[in-house]
């Protein structure tokens, strides 16, 4: 799938792409999950579908 | 990019985005604490979820209305009061008039937002319930008025305003597609 650029060409960042190693590192925690996994998959892992959908446009 | 790209009002989404960026972050990190904080982050997130599906209801009604001003069906202004007979220090019997007041559709209380988007076919009944259940557990904030030890919040608890939640957003942002 192509991925959307900036005019600069930066890859737009799509919301809930953030990662579980900014929350650990923001909060001081270990969420016990591989760091590079995406925070809505983290969500959906944890039971909360309907948040993690709200991420979604 | 917003969560919330329908809403047309730049400092309303910037803080539904902030808001919901908030919640997100807490629920990441909730369960990482001993039972009565995890509880209390719940609580919290209950009560900004909460103010997320009241603003995103609230936003829908000033696009179906399109006034500033909105009548109630329940609440008059009494004027030319007379007192016709005193029954006690504390009653009296009075004529007078009264004609319908009209609020300002932004001092509307949460549970007026509610019962004017039934009114107004933005909302069921059925689901106003259920956003009525939302509205009640974030009254919970205020602690002065419970008359017993706090609940214990739970997944489950989260999971049904996410859900109010999700389904108020995919509802008054239906006619209100992203435009560019």
């Amino acid at each position: 799938m192509k991925r959307a650029r900036t005019k600069e060409g930066a890859y737009i960042r799509k919301r809930g792409d953030t990662k579980v190693s900014t929350i650990e590192k923001k909060y001081g925690v270990d969420l016990g999950v591989r760091s590079d996994m995406k925070l809505g998959n983290y969500l959906k892992k944890k039971g909360y579908n309907s948040l993690a959908d709200m991420l979604k446009k | 990019m917003s969560n919330f790209p329908f809403i047309d009002n730049d400092a309303l989404k910037n803080n539904l985005d902030t808001t919901f960026r908030h919640i997100v972050e807490l629920v990441a990190i909730a369960d990482e604490y001993d039972k009565t904080l995890s509880s209390s982050f719940r609580k919290t997130i209950i009560i900004y979820t909460a103010s997320v599906i009241e603003a995103l209801l609230l936003w829908r009604l000033k696009k179906k209305i399109r006034s500033t001003k909105v009548e109630l069906s329940d609440e008059w202004k009494y004027y030319n009061i007379k007192i016709l007979h005193r029954i006690d220090a504390s009653e009296e019997i009075i004529g007078g008039n009264r004609k319908k007041e009209k609020k300002d559709i932004n001092k509307l209380d949460f549970v007026r937002v509610i019962d004017l988007c039934v009114q107004h076919g933005i909302i069921t009944e059925q689901f106003s319930e259920k956003v009525h259940k939302v509205r009640e557990l974030r009254n919970r904030l205020h602690i002065g008025g419970l008359a017993e030890i706090e609940k214990e919040y739970t997944k489950k608890d989260l999971n049904f305003v996410f859900g109010v939640a999700k389904k108020v957003k995919n509802t008054v942002s239906k006619e209100f597609r992203f435009r560019p």
